[in-house]
């Protein structure tokens, strides 16, 4: 697909600065992190990813090995930046409140971590202060995409700020939690990819999630995206022609993911229909994913199958 | 190569881990099946409110050991009995248990720091949950323990801190900010506050004062729980390096899920655990693998062709990494339901 008509599919989530990008664990978020980090850079927007994982899973997709705490560089326009509670830490007091000097007497590594760990929401506050600093106190990209955590931490780290506020210490971490709240709450600037795959399974873990995660987040949701999606089969009518192990496969692969698509539908446009307004894309199954990615996968990558519109009206 | 029979016969506590969304509670599920089925009395802790795997097992998954009815035609001479660990409740225990005084474990159980950390903010304390594992293990009742650990990244903090909050007491922080709390906790809390705040003034730029005095009361109401929770840190890290404690590493075989493999199974050698085995769920079936790779294929299925070349491109890379390695089947539906966990449990008795 041109990168144009790509760029109008997705123009609701193309509009904001900040995309969080949540889901089911091993369902692919981050290879959509990175395939629309490299599509943006690819039409010449600077982009950052911004990770919070015991591995930088994304440098590797490009080639590079895995980064900590620094960014990398993978390819012009794209940058890559796997971030922990002590560097962000280290960060918030050396850049953003410019105290090196206090920063490097009174904290080794150690402490940080010891006080972080023991003081309840810090890390996660301070990740999405984090996200705010880059996309709007010290903006250097265009986008800032965050390849969020699994679903269940995904919602703790939204209700942070509000269990941080509800213990009223006042305060600058209160002020600097109410202003991660406030910036979140910005339709205009940030918004929310849900990425699933056509499982029964996962379907289900998202219907249950999504209205749940829709009444405590700040942060909108623009889009869900439905990864893996099986190319459809057509076999020979023959009833007689057994099929081969990998044909019959193949088969039943396709009509389960069909049938899980379905319910989605069904669940969510249809009488319960809570999330109408929410576009629904099905992105095609790769097989396996090479790596590196070459040039041009993820304008490849996210050009959808089709749209999941209302039951009986797929397109 | 370990016969899976006997790795579970020689085990009396079994921990899964694996990054998120590899299988790894389905697995925790198969393998206490699995040592059910040679007759041993399994203790199955899991931390993943997998709402249709408690569905699948037929009971209401709670803090407490539910015992699973299993039908008799699946020929399981032991039994199965499973907790979801809710962290606030075991936390609670753990206050109820150490703090010295009633009127104590009340007090910590009102602070807002200890109902913040407890509850809605998981983190780091959740694997405190994991001192449960100690009392089952030490429980007549039960032969073997499989936890599941959590999803994400902090199963191996856990491992090598069993007890957070002991790191934490031993820190330059610990000296200079709650030294004086505990001093003045003993002789009445109230009239040192506003000294120690001085001292707390370069990290108060940062939190602020309140926070800071909050989770020095926190501390100080915590002391004797503390002390609690480090002998009990010390005795999981016993047990966790006993012979008889196995270590399972769940992955499935694509390059992102290789790559938290080789790197959780590096820091556990760190930490001086031996990873027993590699367990690679969601394998294309070998019949299909074959029939894919046998010929030229439909057009239509390039995009599974593409798959069982990648498939087995990871497993080679996996295997110079573990040589212990059982693969099991990806299966047509989820294994949603007990008949699909015993296929599962099957197809692990045939892994040599």
């Amino acid at each position: 697909m041109d990168p144009s008509d790509l760029m109008h599919i997705y123009k609701d989530i193309f509009a904001k600065k900040l995309v969080l990008i949540t889901g089911k664990g091993g369902i692919g978020k981050s290879l959509i992190a990175a395939a629309l980090g490299q599509f943006l850079a690819e039409a010449g927007k600077n982009v950052l990813i911004v990770q919070n994982a015991s591995l930088d899973q994304i440098s590797p997709l490009f080639g590079l090995a895995p980064g900590y705490d620094e960014a990398v560089r993978v390819q012009p326009g794209l940058d890559v930046l796997n971030i922990d509670a002590i560097a962000n830490f280290r960060d918030y007091m050396v850049e953003h409140l410019g105290q090196k000097r206090l920063y490097k007497t009174v904290f080794s590594n150690r402490t940080v971590k010891g006080l972080i760990d023991a003081m309840p929401g810090w890390a996660d506050v301070m990740l999405l202060g984090r996200l705010l600093f880059e996309t709007e106190l010290r903006p250097r990209h265009d986008y800032v995409i965050f390849d969020g955590p699994a679903s269940g931490h995904f919602l703790n780290l939204m209700t942070t700020p509000d269990s941080v506020l509800s213990m009223s210490f006042g305060g600058p971490l209160a002020k600097e939690t109410q202003r991660v709240k406030d910036f979140l709450s910005d339709q205009a600037k940030c918004t929310m990819l849900y990425v699933g795959v056509p499982e029964e399974l996962v379907v289900s873990e998202c219907l249950d999630f999504l209205p749940r995660l829709l009444k405590v987040s700040p942060v909108s949701v623009g889009g869900v995206i439905m990864n893996r999606t099986p190319p459809p089969i057509r076999l020979g009518q023959n009833p007689d022609v057994q099929l081969k192990p990998a044909e019959r496969y193949a088969v039943r692969h396709s009509d389960a993911a069909e049938e899980a698509l379905a319910m989605l539908a069904a669940d969510l446009r249809g009488e319960k229909g809570t999330l109408d307004s929410i576009p629904m894309w099905a992105l095609a199954d790769f097989g396996f994913i090479k790596e590196p990615l070459p040039a041009g996968f993820g304008r490849q990558f996210l050009t959808p199958l089709r749209r999941i519109d209302r039951v009986g009206a797929s397109s | 190569m370990i016969e899976s029979k006997d790795l579970i016969r020689n085990s009396k506590v079994i921990v899964m881990l694996g990054a998120g969304g590899v299988g790894k509670t389905t697995s925790a599920i198969v393998i206490a099946l699995a040592a059910a089925k040679l007759g041993k009395r399994v203790a199955l802790l899991s931390i993943d409110p997998a709402k249709r795997l408690a569905a699948a097992l037929g009971i209401p998954l709670s803090n407490d050991l539910a015992t699973l009815s299993i039908p008799q035609e699946y020929g399981i001479t032991g039994s199965v009995a499973a907790a979801m660990l809710d962290q606030k409740a075991v936390f609670d225990q753990m206050v109820d248990r150490h703090a010295p005084t009633r009127d104590a474990a009340i007090r910590i159980k009102a602070n807002s720091i200890y109902r913040a950390a407890s509850t809605n903010l998981g983190g780091p304390l959740e694997y405190m949950a994991l001192a449960k594992l100690q009392d089952l293990s030490a429980d007549a009742r039960y032969d073997l323990v499989v936890l599941d650990t959590p999803p994400d990244t902090h199963a191996l903090d856990f491992l090598a801190r069993p007890n957070v909050l002991d790191g934490f007491m031993e820190t330059k922080v610990m000296n200079w900010l709650v030294r004086p709390f505990l001093v003045a906790g003993r002789l009445g809390l109230g009239k040192l506050l506003s000294a120690s705040e001085r001292l707390m003034g370069g990290m108060a730029k940062v939190s602020g004062v309140e926070p800071l005095r909050l989770f020095a009361e926190f501390l100080v109401l915590m002391q004797d729980v503390i002390e609690g929770f480090h002998k009990s840190g010390e005795a999981t890290a016993e047990l966790l390096q006993r012979p008889s404690t196995r270590f399972i590493l769940v992955s499935i075989p694509t390059h992102t899920a290789r790559r938290s493999a080789e790197n959780i199974f590096k820091q556990l050698r760190e930490l001086s655990y031996k990873p027993e085995l590699l367990l690679v769920n969601r394998c294309l079936p070998e019949a299909v693998t074959a029939d894919l790779l046998s010929q030229e294929q439909d057009h239509q299925l390039a995009t599974y062709v593409l798959k069982a070349n990648g498939q087995r491109e990871v497993i080679e890379k996996l295997m110079s990494m573990a040589p212990n390695i059982w693969r099991l089947p990806e299966r047509e539906h989820d294994p949603g339901d007990l008949a699909g966990l015993m296929d599962l449990v099957a197809a692990l008795s045939h892994q040599k």
